[in-house]
């Protein structure tokens, strides 16, 4: 008898199925398909109260920066888990009338290279809170099609690495003025690695001849006066101001400082320069 | 219909020149090759039919963009398959792997020889009808297994063997369903079967409801007999509940995996083409064919009134939100019904025979495996073996001894 | 006359196949259609997310602990979230507190929306799959609105949320449970009292309690074989001890205790569940509060470790932090659950055919995201 009820039950079921999907056939304006690109879906926007912003869309798609308010502090690069953010700046010039934020900060550094990899970017957001000034923001621009994509006389291995599109250049810097500082610094950095080599090669120098010094002396405990010191030491000085730093690409351990007045801003800078080594020395 | 179509072409005094037997093979082509065209066609619809009412119930909106609503898709897909690189794998058995789409789609289009549209259109008016119908249709399990065989992949191995296996057992039933059928008209040629359904009769002989007479409203076993052959049919199509041979998310597409391009068209093609057959089957033996469901204009007038009041009815009192019609079928009903009373003549060309009902009933019952494909889930192999050997073959049986006693009750035969 | 020597196929599912859940490979050996022997090869998608934890400060493992289990993202950065927060000591305001909550339990809804969906889809069934992403959508709409994100969001901060929710979430998540029960009853209709529904899933891979208990099973699987361990019970974390819920467990109502129907069944109670907490945590929740006032500036550890363990949909997520001081982590491990889940495939899924290890597989609940890393 189990068999009859077995098939009984089992229409049974089955047309309670089709009831269901009977239900939907017949009611088809209900679908929940929209047909892009004619409808688009509203995307929420909110206001979380940050400083003027209105009404924050926090659709979090394409990044943008306001380089007005821009101080180049770097503290988005350092958030950054893909390092996908590359920032040079340059001690700033009276020529480069460099100007005041929105928030009254005076902007001391110039920025000459702000570059975004979009193609890196995971959208995660982290750049943003930290930015003193509000001016890198997530905006709700999703759509990463462009025309310029159709060119038809590329390879595709030239079109694979042709990812010049998606790197996203904020910085209002002409390229010529960006290769000038770029190259002044450069400069800069070489006669200061010419003037570390030569002190450590005086020092040594010194050193060795302290050395050959102390032998031929035996046991006269010299008293070493601070002019004998002043005398060993360095042959040439160059007053070099910290904030003219290397440009991006070495891994030392210097960073530049947040705001080069303040010295509460140096000893965080040593601090954090102590822990991140092992960041910076992942740096692919 | 071939040698009425001959005889149109000599009557013409520019062609009456040329022999019976050059116009009777002129004719038998173009007879052909309309066949093939219907299939092709009906093909194309299909596909169309199907994505939109899988959409519609999943919610959804199916080929939008390309034709208005979408229209145009299936020529697109079509044009894109055929521009396709013909790819053979290197082990392939090549002959079998070449051959086998190919007996699939002969066989299927072949059967369409024997089916009648309407009472004049009819290619070739076999005495055995029925019989041929079904013998040729088995030629399909061939194909099928030649294909999974000739591709040299253990999936495909899986699934033509599951689908010779599912189609092989599931012909007995459907074989003695049909037979009871064939009991009660006394014979094989299709032509006949529907010519005895004409008329109206009353519900299984007895209660006092006027129905057309139809096989379905013949007696409870030719009813539960229709629903037999319905699913045993499914299964000799391959579709849902019982397509395991392509099952898509097990064998990425059974024994049609290696089969890309053209290849994979024929595939398609055969698959809307034995669905469509067995609508045709369904129709003809059980639904009356190409008779309408009217005695007269009258009936038609009164039939749709009493469809559209019960649709209003239902409308207003059931409130269930799956239960209630939406406005698609009462703003139907209600337009057929007006135009029924106020143009007689509509009522009349309602009530008369011909292509527009068969093709009614076909796309009903096509309607209906598609309902059941979008709705169910897959039976295993060894619980679809169990449903066609344990349940199906023995209500069957069954089934054509209880017509025998219902004919003798009702006084059909006498013994 | 010697007997007929029949060999033992070596069929592979291979990395791209529809049905397993993500790049997993199974090994299938078979005797015709009845499987032997069942060994999973992983490591497709392995993405080395404990080496790059090491290299990076704490905040900033966040976005990468959503990208190890997608399907449920808010659950991973939960997890991760309360592990720092124990070795920091942290206390959390009320408010952060009963939003993580909510979008915990949210997160549940979703995952196993995809579950209960796929599984219909290896099984045959492609409309409720439809159905499934249909009420998912209506979640990620809620996630975008908070967060900005609709999968992966990086919303759950060391120390509280990124941001407060906008004014008409809570109206809107209210709108989404009143519409949810009733999809619940309409899947129960179309889908799990289905007789081929029930024939294809009960009885199928069952799993005794000692088996699951032995290979680590937690989660929904453990809980479908009887046995009653659910960690927001026994060892409340957060402030799941305010809420009045029910564990479901599996009892064998189409077949036996522990089988793929009851496995299934099981996330669909516990959907009904979770739709029972966020109404009661968004009827109690905290009107005042600030989000981001407990989150540290710099968030350094002292030296030490942490276990740490949650309810993921899929089972307990475990993450094992080590800290020696420095604002980066010296080592973080995930203990995955879809990974000791997935290992007990073998022993449930002996002698059955080839459709029954594809309806096992959908069972269990796997995202190969998690288990490679």
């Amino acid at each position: 008898m189990s068999y009859f009820s077995n098939i009984t039950n089992a229409v049974g079921t089955l047309v309670e199925g089709m009831k269901v999907t009977m239900g939907y056939f017949v009611r088809p304006r209900e679908h929940v398909t929209l047909q892009y690109p004619d409808e688009v879906w509203p995307i929420p926007s909110r206001n979380i109260g940050v400083g003027e912003l209105d009404t924050y869309n926090t659709i979090r798609s394409k990044l943008t920066v306001d380089m007005n308010d821009c101080i180049g502090c770097k503290a988005c690069e350092r958030a950054c888990p893909v390092n996908c953010i590359h920032i040079d700046t340059y001690k700033g010039t009276p020529e480069d009338n460099l100007q005041i934020t929105s928030n009254g900060t005076q902007v001391k550094l110039l920025v000459a290279n702000f570059t975004i990899d979009m193609s890196e970017c995971m959208f995660c957001d982290l750049c943003t809170p930290p930015c003193p000034e509000d001016c890198i923001t997530m905006t709700p621009d999703y759509q990463f099609i462009s025309n310029d994509n159709l060119k038809t006389d590329v390879t595709p291995e030239e079109r694979w690495r042709d990812r010049d599109l998606l790197i996203y250049q904020f910085s209002k810097v002409s390229e010529a003025e960006r290769q000038r500082r770029k190259a002044e610094a450069e400069e800069i950095a070489k006669a200061k690695a010419i003037a570390m080599a030569a002190k450590k090669a005086a020092a040594e120098k010194a050193a060795a001849e302290k050395a050959t010094q102390e032998a031929s002396v035996v046991e006269t405990p010299e008293i070493i006066t601070p002019e004998a010191v002043a005398e060993v030491e360095v042959v040439e000085t160059i007053d070099i101001p910290i904030e003219t730093v290397l440009p991006a690409e070495t891994t030392e351990a210097t960073e530049t400082p947040v705001v080069p007045t303040q010295s509460e801003a140096e000893s965080e800078k040593l601090v954090e320069s102590e822990d991140s080594t092992t960041k910076e020395s992942d740096n692919g | 219909m071939i040698q009425s179509l001959a005889n149109w072409i000599l009557s013409f005094d520019i062609l009456s020149g040329m022999g019976q037997s050059i116009a009777w093979g002129i004719s038998l082509f173009v007879v052909s090759a309309l066949i093939f065209a219907f299939v092709a066609v009906n093909a194309i619809v299909l596909v169309y039919i199907e994505r939109k009412v899988s959409a519609f119930m999943q919610v959804r909106l199916g080929p939008m963009r390309v034709g208005k609503f979408g229209t145009l898709q299936t020529v697109a897909d079509a044009l894109k398959l055929l521009q396709k690189e013909d790819i053979i794998p290197e082990k392939a058995d090549k002959p079998l792997f070449v051959i086998g789409p190919w007996i699939i789609l002969v066989a299927s289009v072949v059967t369409f020889a024997a089916i009648p549209f309407s009472d004049t259109l009819l290619a070739a008016n076999m005495n055995i009808g029925l019989f041929y119908v079904v013998s040729i249709s088995s030629i399909v399990v061939l194909g099928i297994v030649m294909a999974g065989w000739a591709s040299n992949n253990k999936w495909s191995l899986y699934g033509a063997m599951r689908s010779a296996a599912q189609i092989i057992s599931y012909e007995i039933p459907v074989g003695i369903t049909l037979i009871a059928v064939v009991a009660v008209v006394g014979s094989l040629n299709l032509q006949t079967i529907i010519q005895a359904q004409a008329g109206s009769s009353n519900l299984f002989h007895w209660i006092p409801i006027p129905l057309p007479n139809w096989f379905i409203f013949h007696s409870p076993f030719l009813f539960l007999a229709s629903f037999i052959y319905l699913i045993g049919a499914t299964a000799e199509i391959n579709r849902t509940p019982f397509d395991i041979p392509e099952s898509e998310s097990e064998l990425v597409a059974g024994f049609m995996t290696e089969f890309s391009g053209l290849r994979w068209a024929l595939f398609f093609l055969s698959e809307y083409a034995n669905a469509t057959l067995v609508a045709f089957l369904v129709a003809i033996v059980f639904l009356g064919g190409w008779q309408s469901p009217f005695a007269d204009y009258k009936g038609a007038q009164i039939s749709l009134l009493i469809v559209t009041l019960v649709s209003i009815m239902w409308t207003i009192f059931v409130k269930t939100k799956v239960g209630r019609l939406s406005v698609y079928p009462l703003g139907l009903s209600l337009l057929l019904v007006v135009a029924a009373w106020l143009f007689p003549g509509f009522a009349v060309w309602l009530s008369s025979p011909g292509l527009f009902w068969m093709l009614m009933k076909v796309a009903f019952i096509i309607f209906l495996l598609m309902w059941f494909r979008w709705t169910f889930p897959r039976l295993r192999v060894d619980q679809l073996m169990y449903v066609s050997w344990k349940v199906i073959l023995p209500i069957s049986i069954v089934n054509l001894m209880g017509v025998a006693v219902w004919m003798w009750l009702s006084g059909e035969i006498q013994f | 006359m010697g007997r007929l020597h029949a060999e033992e196929m070596v069929l592979n599912m291979g990395p791209q196949h529809p049905s397993t859940h993500g790049v997993l490979r199974l090994k299938l050996t078979t005797d015709g259609e009845i499987v032997s022997h069942i060994e999973p090869v992983i490591g497709y998608l392995h993405r080395s997310f404990e080496k790059h934890a090491e290299n990076l400060e704490y905040q900033m493992v966040t976005p990468f602990t959503g990208r190890c289990d997608y399907l449920a993202a808010m659950g991973s950065e939960h997890g991760y979230a309360m592990a720092v927060e124990k070795m920091l000591g942290i206390e959390l305001p009320e408010r952060v507190e009963y939003l993580r909550v909510i979008f915990a339990e949210l997160q549940r809804i979703a995952s196993h929306l995809v579950a209960v969906g796929t599984f219909g889809l290896d099984v045959g069934a492609i409309t409720p799959f439809i159905y499934c992403f249909r009420e998912r959508e209506l979640i990620l709409d809620l996630f975008e609105m908070a967060s900005g994100a609709r999968l992966l969001y990086n919303y759950i901060w060391i120390g509280g949320l990124a941001h407060d929710v906008p004014p008409g979430f809570v109206e809107k998540t209210y709108e989404f449970l009143d519409a949810f029960d009733e999809r619940v009853t309409e899947y129960n209709q179309i889908l799990t009292g289905n007789k081929i529904f029930i024939e294809r899933a009960a009885d199928i891979g069952v799993m005794t309690p000692e088996v699951a208990i032995n290979y680590g099973v937690t989660g929904p699987s453990l809980r479908a074989s009887g046995v009653n361990l659910d960690i927001r019970k026994t060892q409340p974390y957060s402030i799941y001890d305010r809420f009045d819920f029910d564990v479901p467990l599996g009892e064998g109502i189409q077949g036996t205790v522990g089988d793929s129907w009851d496995r299934y069944y099981v996330r669909v109670l516990e959907m009904k569940e979770s739709a029972k907490i966020v109404r009661q945590a968004l009827d109690q929740l905290p009107v005042e509060g600030d989000v981001k006032s407990a989150i540290p500036r710099r968030i350094r550890p002292p030296k030490g470790e942490v276990y740490f363990r949650s309810e993921n949909p899929r089972g307990e997520l475990g993450y094992y932090v080590v800290s020696n001081g420095k604002n980066v982590p010296l080592r973080v491990k995930m203990r995955s659950p879809a990974f000791s889940n997935l290992s007990v495939i073998n022993e449930i899924g002996q002698g059955f055919m080839i459709s029954d290890v594809i309806a096992i597989l959908g069972s269990l609940d796997i995202v190969l995201g998690e288990i490679d890393r």
